[in-house]
């Protein structure tokens, strides 16, 4: 006999009520719990999106900053363009170590999408761009044979899409180029993956872009160079240098309104679950006014009736948080679809992410709530006078 | 002569009621030695379950002086009571009012728990003494009236008391069943030699307690003032 096989039974006797009970902890911890795990997935998933685009300083076209940086990040339309003597002087710059040029330009396919229609995305590149990013490789194939040769290397997901292997020839829609495929990348896991790759001068060829680039990717010898690097570029006409690392910031600070609002929701569903419980306890407490007495006049001090109550509000907390961390692991595959639809840039990678800590930390934060909502229904208990208590209802 | 259990000197219990004060315990003087079997007896509102109220500690006097156990509990609070009652007094209700939700066993060793004390086997010889040897493990609600009534007094003797109170445990039984439970109580005076605190509105089973204090709007009164009888 102890107070939690007295609490547990005290529980079943209204199942239905103390399911509802368990539920709406469960529901709310499960909020919590997939909040916290789209902090943590989203920075993550931003973060290697960033770390992977290679370099840590981009320069474009004067315009937003981080419009920019997002379509490079993501892909899309609108990219400005600037002269490409921006990438030979910036070539000259000892504090580089390494840079890279490139033009994209997003071209539509109505073809796309089993005939819905979309975009691809085209990037003119130099074997710079592979040593930026050393960990694209090639899965099939060869590099360009030339700088300017009329050939494609896909990204393995363009590839699949496409449904091209080597040798196959490609259009490029609208312009009416054709291309041959030389290569195909492996899966990077980035936007890489959905892009088709040329060779720069091709690129500004095709699409009518002589001497053009939309972006340089710049790599520097020594971090602490950036400030002084982006300060020597200030004044330059036209162009603009962009860190990475504030883009990130700005990303974040673009979805701080969605992340505001389903706190918000989060912090009142565990509101709204505290108060079920302290309810929910109370009634109990109020039922069983006359139980209460008799466990006093057995012997049983104010403690332990206090102990008892208690014991119930933290099983239906713990209840609530294990089926709360069930829930959000088995809804996080749902939850990511609706936050995708939902938040204006969404990284590649996964943006739910349950960590340990994170189903641990919600847990244990259930638990507190327990026994933060079961002292006021404990004290009540406890408070009971034997002989009102058993005496109440006659 | 035996050892004084309990001393009551004029003791009151007066409750303030809206429209007017009721004195459900007026000025009573009483001693219980050990090993008494003691009835109260009188018609309703008399002040019996008051009485056993305020000597078993379960509720406090409003003035006079209350000795239980050789402790003054005259002004004591409920930690004090509920320390007095630990381990020292047993108590039966009419009602039964065992835990709906633990089994006859569970009941028993609930009382155990409150007194800090583990004893599965304590529980269960109770359970065999009172002979319910078959329902260890029996809710409440599948027990008959008598049976209820059986597990409440090996709850109640499961502490091994000093004192039993019992407020009409015979109330909600027919006659053989009441009958049966009182050879119990009378066996366990007779016997065990426990000091046993009843009341009853059953006039023969009150007979057969070894002292009746008659009870009249909560004034201890002669047998011929109680018009009992």
């Amino acid at each position: 006999m102890n107070a939690c096989l007295v609490g547990w039974k005290n529980l079943r006797r209204k199942k239905i009520r103390s399911a509802f009970t368990v539920a709406g902890v469960a529901m709310a911890v499960a909020v919590l719990v997939s909040l916290l795990g789209f902090d943590a997935g989203y920075q993550s998933a931003l973060n290697s999106d960033v770390d992977k685009m290679g370099y840590q300083l981009l320069v474009t076209a004067k315009g937003c900053p981080y419009e920019a940086a997002t379509l490079m990040l993501k892909g899309g339309g609108g990219l400005r363009s600037m002269e490409q003597s921006v990438y030979e002087k910036i070539s000259g710059d000892n504090r580089v170590d390494m840079l890279t040029p490139q033009l994209v330009t997003v071209v539509y396919d109505k073809q796309k999408n089993d005939g819905q229609g979309g975009f691809w995305m085209h990037m003119g590149i130099l074997r710079s761009y592979l040593e930026l990013k050393p960990w694209i490789k090639l899965d099939s194939g060869n590099w360009f044979s030339s700088e300017d040769s009329d050939e494609v290397i896909t990204g393995y997901q363009a590839a699949e899409a496409r449904k091209v292997k080597i040798g196959d020839e490609t259009f490029v829609p609208l312009s009416g180029a054709k291309l041959k495929v030389v290569g195909i990348f492996r899966r990077a896991g980035t936007e890489d993956d959905k892009i088709l790759f040329m060779p720069l001068k091709t690129a500004q060829r095709i699409f009518k872009q002589q001497g053009k680039l939309t972006g340089v990717g710049i790599k520097l010898k020594q971090l602490s160079d950036m400030v002084s690097f982006e300060e020597g570029l200030y004044n330059e006409p036209g162009i603009q240098v962009i860190s990475l690392a504030q883009v990130k910031g700005t990303i974040f600070n673009l979805i701080s309104s969605a992340r505001a609002m389903t706190s918000s929701v989060a912090i009142i569903a565990v509101i709204i679950a505290v108060f079920g419980v302290v309810n929910t306890i109370l009634m109990s407490v109020f039922e069983r006014t006359r139980e209460i007495g008799v466990m006093k006049a057995i012997g049983a001090s104010g403690f332990d009736v206090f102990r008892i109550i208690w014991t119930e509000t933290i099983l239906i907390c713990v209840l609530g948080g294990f089926f709360g961390n069930i829930l959000a692991v088995l809804a996080t595959g749902a939850v990511e679809f609706v936050i995708r639809r939902l938040i204006p840039y969404a990284p590649s990678g996964p943006l739910v992410l349950l960590t340990p800590k994170i189903l641990i930390l919600s847990f244990c934060g259930a638990v507190s709530l327990g026994l933060a909502a079961g002292v006021y229904p404990a004290l009540k208990a406890c408070a009971m006078k034997p002989v009102e208590s058993i005496r109440w209802g006659e | 002569m035996g050892k004084i259990l309990i001393n009551a000197r004029k003791i009151s219990r007066v409750y303030q009621m809206p429209a007017e004060v009721i004195k459900a315990v007026d000025g009573i003087d009483l001693q219980i030695q050990e090993g008494e079997f003691v009835s109260f007896m009188g018609p309703s509102g008399s002040g019996k379950t008051t009485l056993l109220d305020v000597l078993g500690c379960l509720d406090r006097v409003s003035s006079g002086q209350l000795e239980v156990l050789g402790e003054d509990i005259s002004t004591a609070k409920e930690g004090k009571l509920a320390r007095m009652r630990r381990g020292n007094i047993g108590f039966v209700f009419q009602d039964f009012l065992l835990i709906s939700t633990l089994t006859a066993l569970e009941n028993i060793e609930l009382s155990l728990f409150f007194c800090g004390l583990k004893d599965r086997q304590k529980a269960k010889s109770l359970l065999e003494k009172v002979g319910l040897e078959k329902r260890f493990h029996h809710l409440p609600r599948e027990l008959s009236g008598g049976e209820k009534q059986r597990v409440a007094l090996a709850r109640a003797l499961a502490i091994s008391p000093k004192l039993l109170f019992a407020d009409e445990p015979t109330g909600n039984l027919d006659a053989k069943n009441g009958q049966e439970i009182f050879d119990i109580f009378r066996e366990l005076n007779k016997r065990g030699g426990l000091t046993i605190i009843f009341s009853t509105h059953n006039a023969k089973l009150g007979s057969q307690a070894g002292r009746i204090v008659y009870l009249k709007d909560g004034k201890s009164v002669s047998r011929q003032e109680s018009n009992l009888f």
